[in-house]
């Protein structure tokens, strides 16, 4: 043993009497005093809390069969006590492993009458828990706090504004020793329940204090910690949409929030990247349709001045048909926003995914089909069985080879994103398969691509949920689901697919117009994303601009609608930007406003 | 010589260590009216004189407009107070009743008082200290230190018992405050282990509470009524009273008038300590929290020691004992031991020959760190707390942390200081922020290092080394001087200078006047009438300006108040 440091600096030999170290300490104290010298004195004091813990090393190996007897007394104590023995300390050094010794040497130190008890560090302390944990033994806690911890975990329901009084009073009752076992044991009953009511799971993080303590890390363990702060993080946007609806009946609440939230859990895996891409699959789908309509009609009238304002003119192009088709778009960037949100992308990355979208949107595919139409079929309006192999060939031209390359960058995406871990494989399959479903356009490709691929992802989402917190999606739903998509492909895509045929031919006639194509569809695609940030931003702008400043929110809005009207181009980049940016908060702002929508539904169908 | 005063929500007092009759001891002392305890309230009349203490608590009730009570709670906000015509901010309000204690310790000592250490609740952090500080300032008080109040306490109590090798809790519940500290006591070293608190609750706050009740209970009043007196401060002496009946008994009424009519509220104890629950419970964390922060067990704990006058409700230590289950509860005045505490501390400062064998070490009790951007499996989340000084380190202290560059290239780095313990950075106090040049390298490349040195007269020096260039930064952030610049000071102090306040010596006419005054509103009929002959008597009495006559008129009207009025005084 090192008989140098510390004890040189306490003038001490080697020793485990910690009333000795004390006195030694408390000596050279009083001519180190803290105000005169404080160079001095954190040497000492260092060399004070080095020399405890070693003494504590030392009892811990004198003394370990002392406790044996009080152990039985103080179960709990005991339980932490696995190993007192095992590894005698040859080094002052304390490792992690000790840590679960610490009990015992507590309490030999306890009979002595002393109360040192220093070091060990979070790690320790998580161990400790998790022996207390795995023990099983609570001969402190409440018989009835751990029955209400039993009937939580159960999901038994409940009035929660009596299981809370009742769950409060109980815990208040719990003794100061057992309270970080008790901790612990209520995070993993958030983490693992996600159904739990969100009151009761931020009443529980106000009471452990989960929220505000940045050591609760070290107390809980650095992974459920992690996992806690995220289920808390969607408990209280869940609390704060309750908190905004305009009227707060909480039975009405607790419903609607365990209906949709089961519902959304088990549908899409609240945005999950393969579900959200399943969502805006079958959300494409009509897309597709309302622009082919649009433009055959455009085409049909053949009036500059009319499209010129953008088919807003009621015998052009009726106005609701525009907003059915905004609001398609808002529900698939809104999909996307989610996917991306969960999946937790960089803005640069979500640019990235925006510009694909983008690129993939029904107008710029139009537009990008069109051209190859003219190279492939520059007369002949019949369905060709060789189109699939044609479009997978970049044309001769700079601009078509931009735009099928803008294409193809989706599927470059999807294969880059094969290998990180962060993205299912899956998804990334499925973001290829949706690329080529835009590239190739027979119904037989759609057939043979699209049907296994929603098999896919439904089995996909039903494993998700099962290994995830989330409620576990039925296999009925996910076989009507199936059944749902499989009529789509056959009837709405069939559909969809003969009326694209026609606006091809005519866009045969005139390549010069390609441009104009290609304008309406940013046009289509900045609303999309305006509405979205419009929709979601007052108070999420506000957010990001560090909760203090409302002015610099409601600035950014206006100067992005300013933009958006002077400059069309400019809101797109700036507004996909922005969408990188304020990514969080817009997915829960998306949250919000399908939760609160799904409460008014609950309440009316209750009505 | 230095002072030691007690700065608290609802009392103030001064004590000073010096040479007894029987030994060197701490005494507190007197104010003009001969009480130990100067209620921190601050009243302005109608000439524009400024009363503090007694008398100005006395107008409380029938004045609501024109005095302050409990201003201590918005110490370091911009919160500012109207009394008469005139805006004062926390800070001045601090000052006069730091100003009035001053005056009281100089005509009671003979000597000019220069120096003070003041006691503030552990947990005040960093903004609340400057502001208690600058009141100091504004006092003509020159700060020796602050001392955090359980320490203060513990201090106190560690000389008074000199208890062997004990590890107790301070459990402290003021007017405003609340604060948690474990000590340690062993061979004339007083050692904070950990402290945690709540700086926004306190005794006034289950007054609060108990005047909802009160209002809630009382039916005869009308929902105007109800309105004006739950937003006023006019109830609160009826229902301080009321509070000291329930720790006493189990049931009590409190009886008031409101525009000239009598009402009536019965409340039984049981009542208060439902409506109180869930201020008890707010009591747990920070026990929990400085336990643990101790990492001790509370069974290794061999005493919890109850300060503040709020522990003297029954519901409180029955909290504190099903808290501790089997611990012996140490009752000591709780009103007094702080400051006591404090007049140690400054003995100490000044090297009392006496307290050669005493060493306090005290803890910092907030986390002192920056806001880093970590990578957590793999993606990189921003403004998380990095604590580099933790809470609940003894003091003075000096660590150091490394860091590292985030994106390539980078030029600069800039580390915003927060104080607190949420792992989210920016709910943190800001306390500055600076920056160092770095090389441009790949991320994660440069690292810097960064040092706090925290010392204990609380100023924070962060010193950033840039590892390869040599790049250095450097900012002493916690500046124990500089609150106010002297510009400031100058001008906050032509602004008090401007204030009339009432002479020392007229304090006791005044007090006993004021009292009349509210028994005056308090009372009803005959006996209404009576008080205000007698106080008519007693004005007349001073109009002559006769020191005897005075004297005489006061000591009977004095007589012939404290038998109207059974209630608490102080």
């Amino acid at each position: 043993m090192t008989s140098s440091w510390p004890w040189s600096e306490l003038g001490l030999e080697p020793t485990g009497d910690k009333v000795r170290i004390k006195k030694a300490y408390a000596a050279v104290l009083k001519h180190t005093r803290p105000d005169d010298d404080a160079a001095a004195y954190q040497k000492l004091r260092s060399a004070y809390d080095a020399a405890l813990e070693e003494a504590r090393w030392r009892t811990v190996a004198e003394a370990p069969a002392a406790s044996t007897a009080e152990e039985q007394e103080e179960t709990r104590l005991a339980a932490g006590a696995e190993c007192p023995t095992s590894e005698p300390p040859t080094s002052p050094t304390p490792t992690p492993h000790l840590g679960a010794t610490s009990p015992a040497a507590q309490h030999a130190e306890a009979q002595d009458g002393e109360e040192e008890q220093q070091g060990g560090d979070g790690e320790q302390e998580a161990q400790d828990a998790e022996a207390y944990e795995d023990e099983q033994d609570w001969s402190d806690v409440s018989p009835e706090l751990e029955s209400l911890l039993a009937e939580l975990a159960d999901g038994t329901p409940h009035d929660h504004d009596v299981l809370w009084t009742r769950l409060r009073r109980a815990l208040d009752e719990v003794p100061l020793g057992a309270q970080a076992h008790v901790s612990v044991r209520c995070a993993r009953l958030v983490v693992q329940n996600p159904a739990l009511p969100s009151r009761l799971a931020l009443a529980l993080a106000d009471h452990f204090g989960w929220r505000v303590d940045f050591r609760q890390a070290d107390r809980l363990g650095f992974a459920l910690h992690h996992e806690l702060q995220a289920a808390l993080e969607h408990h209280a946007a869940i609390a704060a949409a309750v908190a905004a609806s305009p009227s707060q009946e909480d039975d009405a609440w607790a419903d609607a929030e365990r209906r949709v939230g089961s519902l959304f859990a088990g549908l899409l895996g609240w945005s999950k990247t393969t579900n959200a891409v399943l969502f805006a699959t079958v959300f494409l789908h009509r897309l597709n349709r309302q622009w082919s309509s649009f433009l055959r009609r455009f085409e049909t009238a053949k009036s500059p001045a009319a499209g010129r304002i953008m088919g807003l003119s009621q015998h052009v192009f009726p106005v609701a048909t525009l907003l059915r088709l905004l609001l398609a778009g808002v529900g698939v960037a809104a999909m996307g926003a989610l996917a991306a949100a969960r999946e937790k992308l960089s803005p640069w990355e979500w640019l990235w995914v925006g510009l694909t979208t983008s690129a993939l949107s029904p107008p710029v595919v139009d537009v990008f089909r069109r051209a190859l139409r003219t190279i492939t079929h520059p007369v002949d309006d019949q369905p060709d069985m060789l189109e699939p192999l044609y479009n997978l060939f970049p044309s001769t031209k700079p601009h078509r080879r931009f735009l099928v390359s803008l294409a193809l960058s989706g599927g470059v995406f999807a294969l880059s994103s094969i290998g990180n871990p962060d993205i299912p494989s899956r998804a990334a399959v499925a973001q290829l398969v949706v690329t080529a479903g835009f590239v190739l356009t027979t119904r037989q490709v759609w057939n043979v691509t699209m049907l296994p691929m929603a098999c896919v992802l439904m089995v996909d989402a039903v494993r998700f949920t099962e290994r995830s917190s989330l409620d576990p999606v039925p296999w009925s739903m996910v076989l009507a689901l199936l059944a749902a998509n499989h009529y789509l492909v056959q009837h709405d895509v069939g559909r969809a697919i003969a009326r694209y045929e026609r606006p091809y031919a005519c866009a045969a006639e005139d390549v010069s117009r390609l441009p104009w194509y290609a304008w309406l569809g940013f046009k289509a695609v900045v609303p999309t994303f305006m509405l979205l940030a419009l929709v979601t931003a007052p108070r999420r702008v506000m957010v990001a601009c560090r909760r203090d400043s409302p002015t610099m929110g409601l600035s950014i809005i206006a100067l992005v609608v300013w933009l958006h009207i002077a400059f069309p181009f400019i809101p797109m980049i700036v507004g996909l930007w922005l969408f990188g940016l304020l990514l969080p908060q817009l997915q829960r702002a998306a949250e919000h406003v399908t939760l609160r929508w799904a409460v008014r539904v609950v309440r009316k169908a209750q009505a | 010589m230095i002072v030691g005063i007690d700065l608290g929500t609802t009392n103030s007092l001064v004590a000073v260590f010096r040479e007894g009759e029987d030994g060197p001891s701490t005494q507190l002392i007197p104010n003009a009216l001969g009480h130990v305890l100067t209620p921190s309230a601050v009243s302005v009349d109608e000439q524009g004189d400024v009363l503090v203490g007694l008398p100005a608590r006395e107008r409380a009730p029938l004045h609501p407009r024109d005095t302050a009570l409990a201003f201590k709670r918005w110490m370091g906000t911009s919160h500012r107070v109207t009394l008469g015509k005139r805006v004062f901010s926390p800070e001045e309000l601090s000052a006069l009743v730091l100003r009035s204690l001053k005056s009281d310790a100089e005509a009671h000592l003979g000597e000019p008082v220069k120096q003070a250490v003041i006691t503030v609740p552990a947990y005040f952090n960093d903004v609340q200290r400057k502001a208690t500080r600058a009141a100091a300032e504004l006092a003509g008080l020159e700060v020796a230190g602050l001392l955090n109040e359980p320490t203060a306490a513990g201090l106190a109590y560690g000389l008074a018992e000199r208890p062997d090798h004990t590890t107790f809790l301070v459990f402290d519940l003021g007017g405003g405050t609340f604060d948690v500290s474990v000590l340690e006591y062993f061979e004339g070293v007083v050692e904070v282990r950990a402290s945690a608190g709540d700086t926004r609750l306190g005794g006034e706050d289950f007054v609060r509470v108990l005047q909802d009740l009160v209002i809630q209970e009382t039916r005869s009043l009308s929902d105007k009524q109800r309105q004006k007196l739950r937003e006023g401060t006019s109830l609160w002496r009826t229902v301080e009273q009321l509070k000291r009946d329930l720790t006493d008994r189990d049931d009590a009424t409190a009886t008031f008038v409101v525009d000239g009519v009598e009402h009536h509220a019965a409340v039984t104890r049981n009542q208060f300590e439902q409506c109180a629950g869930e201020l008890l419970h707010r009591l747990r964390r920070p026990v929990e929290r400085a336990l643990m922060d101790a990492r001790l067990e509370p069974s290794e704990l061999q005493e919890v020691v109850l300060v503040g006058g709020a522990t003297r409700m029954p519901m409180v230590r029955q909290m504190v004992a099903r808290l501790f289950q089997r611990l012996p509860l140490r009752l000591i005045n709780p009103d007094e031991t702080v400051a006591r505490g404090a007049a140690v501390q400054a003995a100490l400062k000044v090297r009392n020959a006496a307290l050669n064998e005493v060493v306090l070490t005290d803890v910092m009790p907030y986390s002192l760190g920056i806001i880093t951007m970590q990578e957590i499996h793999g993606r990189k989340v921003g403004d998380a707390f990095s604590p580099i000084i933790e809470r609940n380190t003894p003091v003075p202290v000096s660590r150091v942390e490394t860091y590292h560059t985030v994106s390539d290239d980078q030029r600069v780095v800039r580390l915003d200081v927060r104080q607190g313990e949420s792992p989210v950075g920016s709910e943190n106090l800001q306390l500055g922020e600076l920056e160092v040049r770095v090389p441009p390298r790949p991320a994660g490349e440069v690292s810097i290092q960064v040092r706090f040195t925290y010392d204990a007269n609380g100023i924070l020096e962060v010193d950033v080394k840039e590892d390869a260039g040599g790049n250095t930064a450097h900012k002493v952030i916690m500046q124990s001087q500089g609150v106010m610049t002297p510009g400031q000071v100058q001008q906050a102090l032509k602004r008090m200078a401007g204030l009339k306040i009432h002479p020392r010596d007229q304090q006791e006419n005044r007090y006993f006047i004021e009292r009349a005054k509210r028994l005056y509103e308090d009372r009803l009929g005959d006996v209404r009438r009576l008080i205000g002959m007698q106080l008519a008597a007693f004005e007349a009495a001073l109009d002559t300006q006769d020191a005897r006559t005075v004297q005489t008129a006061r000591e009977k009207f004095q007589q012939f108040l404290d038998e109207m009025d059974r209630g608490f005084r102080l």
